[in-house]
């Protein structure tokens, strides 16, 4: 389909093939055009989360109700080394990686224990766990109050360089560069051999089995996966915030990470990303006129869930799918 | 050459005896009917084999190997491949997938690395296996949106991505139309080549045309064995099974 | 014993019973939902929730806890058929994650909504006039009337739902557990019907719990979320789908609860999960699981 001498179906194909660039761009241009940075450099990092989340849920197709879970390590241990130690950035976010991983090996290896509706609210059990424990270790945590003035190193290479990411601009980029890094490894895993069993899984398990797959081993990995990028996201919201709370543990942020997917689209790989600007962007809007954005939010999540389960992204790309008339590479 | 022998297999659920007692050997190249009413214990035989379920006594060895209480993917490694009854595949993955992800159980799952478009070995079979059972034109197709024979023939090809030794074939014509059985029946006498085939079947036709051996279930216990001649010909398996008439 | 006194150690056993009755209330609603609609209805702690503030509502407007006793459960239980009529019903059948993630989001609506319309902080409820003060057994133990009156409350409908189970022709085609059978239609009964029952049974049930427990634990809008958390460990334990399971789970896990806060009260909030996760590494499927549904 040719117009003035562009050739749109391919370029369209191309992009569809190769989303990333295309998505880079955007995320470029996207803190100059939004509201205020802070909440561009939000709609990245819980983008991060959405999408660590979705490697569970859209593609392998286990639905947990408790990734805050692994969020709130992330953002936990980050915070925690960050005040008692004098460790640098990298570290420090390293720190936070490290924990949720650890979290993700065991809870997942006990949720792991059973399947379907079971599996979910086990998740959920676990993070209300991790809540409670939170709540009441205040020598750790800081409880109910939660851990303040956190400190705020440079970015640096001792005897190499020094750069203070903090103002926020620098320090939407910042972000976005941990983001782009797990955009292109996420890409590279869920189009590897690795990434398609997933599929396979979700689709029909059972036959996965069948085939002699140890669906309950990759199941494990699947979820750990989830967990390392969840909680890199946290690492990175607490440099954000400059404070971890309980809430980032409460069940509350697991509904948020959900609503996210669904909006966005779960069985898409953007798709959170869309759906995480889309409901940051939402609430702030609708949070200018009532701090009641639930009731909002809630019903368009009902109703998504009832006639548009397959989120915005997924619209978009079934429409593109009818213009091109075959199905889409994975994008 | 014996590739598949059960010795007194008995599953019980509860006080029921689905399977009871049942001896059975498969040669290797054998295609071995299995028949018998329905709740005779045919597709509970083929869950024991392949390792879905445990059996309550009794021993089963394949290849040489003992293999009873070993769990599916176990066994489906060792070279025991199903196909269902009830259409088992993968709706939303294309229909050439479904077979990669077949061939694909032979080598690492924990390839987080590769690009699957560059395994030419992997992609190069399941092409392959697909021109084999017809299946080649479609391969982007969407395989929830194959059409009802074009699914049944993808559920054999996903079973032969695993390179399988024995193929255990649950009613592979069901649903078909008479001419849909014919093709069927040819796409299966044409992959047996190589392989051992145990065939579950209601049809009489495709059992007699395929077989070179028919085990009769009834009421989970095995009531005659031998080729389609003399299992035509048995007095038991009429009156139990075709109802006294001559087929 | 133990270095406790042994009428500490009989109350916080009583406590554990009272504990106990209220998971019992909300397991069976969640069991019975789901043995015959196979939904998983997370909005059961919303429901709850609701039972409580409609109590409070009821005492504002007929001055009276006894008329909430009866209005609140049957209320609620209305509240529940409309949300199986109007929107769970449009998901059956499908996927089976998907009434889970309805009733998630119309919880998140139904608390965000007595938010709105009470306030974030809660209330109080005060104990009945009626049922206020002790009653003494033997002069050795005195336990308070309110809650001896939640455990016979209790007693008394778990034996009523029991009869209406064994003995009531409704009751034989729920216990028969699928959600569409095919003897039903047979029987040329309209099983929409059933459906709309059940689930308004369940959120009924919920209710009860909700005003029962508002004396004990106050009204605030989050009251519903930990308790839906530790009554789905209670269904893990028991195994969704088995009344028998959601009763001895109950009573167990809410001795288990209750005996932590006087042995151990730094944990007494998480024992619970503990619990869980032992039993999932021990025995899987539960205390009576009917494993397979839905896995």
């Amino acid at each position: 389909m040719k117009k003035n001498g562009f050739d749109f179906g391919k370029i369209m194909s191309w992009l569809a093939a190769n989303p990333i660039p295309l998505i880079v761009v955007v995320l470029v241009i996207v803190p100059f055009i939004s509201p205020y940075k802070a909440l561009a450099t939000q709609m990245v990092i819980l983008g991060l989360l959405a999408l660590g989340y979705n490697i569970l849920y859209g593609y392998t197709g286990l639905l947990s109700f408790g990734h805050a879970a692994y969020f709130g390590l992330g953002a936990y241990a980050t915070g925690i080394i960050l005040i008692r130690t004098n460790c640098s950035l990298l570290t420090a976010i390293g720190a936070g990686v490290f924990v949720a991983f650890v979290g993700a090996c065991l809870i997942g290896f006990l949720c792991l224990r059973r399947r379907g509706i079971y599996f979910a609210l086990l998740t959920l059990a676990f993070a209300q766990m991790l809540y409670f424990t939170a709540n009441m270790w205040e020598s750790l945590t800081g409880g109910e109050a939660g851990l303040r003035n956190i400190p705020h190193p440079p970015l640096a290479i001792p005897g190499l360089f020094s750069v203070d990411v903090y103002a926020p601009t620098r320090f939407y980029f910042f972000v976005l560069a941990f983001a782009v890094i797990a955009l292109i490894l996420l890409n590279r895993i869920l189009e590897s051999p690795f990434g398609r069993v997933l599929q396979g899984i979700r689709e029909n398990e059972n036959r996965a089995k069948a085939l002699g797959y140890n669906t309950n081993r990759i199941k494990w990995l699947s979820f750990v996966l989830s967990g390392i990028f969840s909680g890199l996201a946290g690492s990175l919201y607490t440099l954000h915030i400059g404070f971890v709370g309980i809430d980032e543990l409460y069940w509350e942020m697991s509904g948020k990470i959900l609503m996210m997917i669904l909006l966005g689209g779960p069985g898409t790989f953007f798709g959170p990303f869309v759906g995480a600007g889309i409901f940051l962007y939402l609430e702030d809007i609708i949070s200018g006129y009532t701090r009641y954005w639930m009731i909002v939010l809630g019903p368009i999540f009902v109703l998504s869930v009832l006639f548009f389960p397959q989120g915005v992204w997924g619209t978009v790309r079934l429409f593109l799918e009818r213009l091109r008339k075959t199905p889409l590479e994975e994008g | 050459m014996e590739i598949l022998r059960t010795e007194k297999v008995t599953k019980r659920f509860g006080g029921l005896s689905a399977v009871l007692d049942v001896d059975m050997t498969l040669e290797k190249n054998e295609i071995q009917s299995i028949i018998g009413p329905n709740g005779a214990g045919k597709s509970t035989l083929f869950r024991l084999i392949n390792g879905e379920m445990r059996p309550s006594s009794g021993r089963i060895w394949f290849n040489g190997e003992y293999i009873t209480g070993m769990d599916q993917t176990a066994v489906s490694l060792r070279g025991i491949a199903t196909t269902y009854q009830i259409t088992n595949i993968f709706p939303r993955l294309s229909t050439f997938e479904n077979v990669r992800l077949a061939v694909q159980s032979r080598k690492t799952a924990y390839n987080l690395w590769s690009k699957c478009g560059s395994d030419t070995k992997v992609n190069g079979k399941a092409g392959d296996i697909l021109r084999t059972t017809g299946l080649h034109r479609k391969k982007d197709v969407l395989a929830g949106n194959l059409s009802y024979g074009d699914k049944r023939r993808l559920e054999i090809a996903i079973a032969l991505g695993t390179e399988p030794i024995l193929l255990l074939m649950d009613e592979p014509t069901s649903g078909l139309s008479p001419v849909e059985t014919n093709e069927m029946a040819g796409l299966v006498r044409q992959i047996a080549r190589g392989l051992s085939v145990i065939l579950v079947e209601h049809k009489m036709k495709v059992v007699m045309d395929l077989s070179d051996k028919i085990t009769v279930l009834h009421e989970g216990q095995v009531i005659a064995r031998g080729d389609p001649g003399s299992i035509r010909e048995d007095a038991t398996v009429r009156r139990v099974y075709l109802g006294g008439v001559k087929v | 014993m133990l270095g406790i006194p042994f009428n500490i150690l009989v109350f916080q056993v009583f406590t554990g019973l009272v504990l106990g009755t209220i998971f019992i209330l909300l397991a069976i609603g969640l069991s019975l939902i789901f043995g015959l609609l196979t939904v998983v209805n997370f909005a059961h702690g919303a429901f709850y929730m609701w039972g409580a503030y409609a109590a409070l509502l009821c005492i504002g407007c007929f001055g009276n806890f006894w008329i909430g006793l009866i209005v609140v459960p049957v209320a609620l239980g209305i509240a529940g058929m409309v949300v199986e009529y109007a929107l769970i019903r449009r998901v059956y059948g499908l996927n089976p994650d998907y009434p889970l993630l309805l009733t998630f989001g119309l919880s998140l609506i139904m608390i965000e909504l007595v938010r709105m319309l009470f306030g974030t902080t809660g209330y109080p409820f005060n104990v009945p006039a009626l049922l206020k003060g002790s009653i003494n057994f033997f002069n050795l133990f005195s336990f308070p009337a309110y809650r001896i009156f939640v455990i016979a409350v209790t007693a008394a409908v778990i034996a009523s739902l029991w009869l209406f189970l064994e003995k009531s022709n409704i009751g034989l085609i729920i216990r028969g557990g699928t959600r569409d059978s095919e003897m039903v239609k047979a029987l040329g009964i309209d099983i929409s019907r059933i459906w709309l029952l059940v689930f308004g049974i369940g959120t009924g049930l919920a209710g009860l719990a909700g005003i029962l427990a508002a004396p004990m634990r106050g009204v605030y809008p989050e009251m519903g979320i930990a308790m839906l958390v530790e009554c789905f460990v209670v269904t893990v334990v028991g195994g969704m789908g088995s009344l028998k399971g959601a009763v001895v789970s109950g009573l167990l896990l809410g001795q288990v609860v209750s005996l932590s806060c006087l042995f151990a009260p730094a944990m007494s909030n998480i024992v619970i999960f503990i619990a869980m996760a032992f039993v999932l590494l021990v025995r899987p499927s539960g205390l009576f699981g009917v494993s397979g549904l839905l896995e």
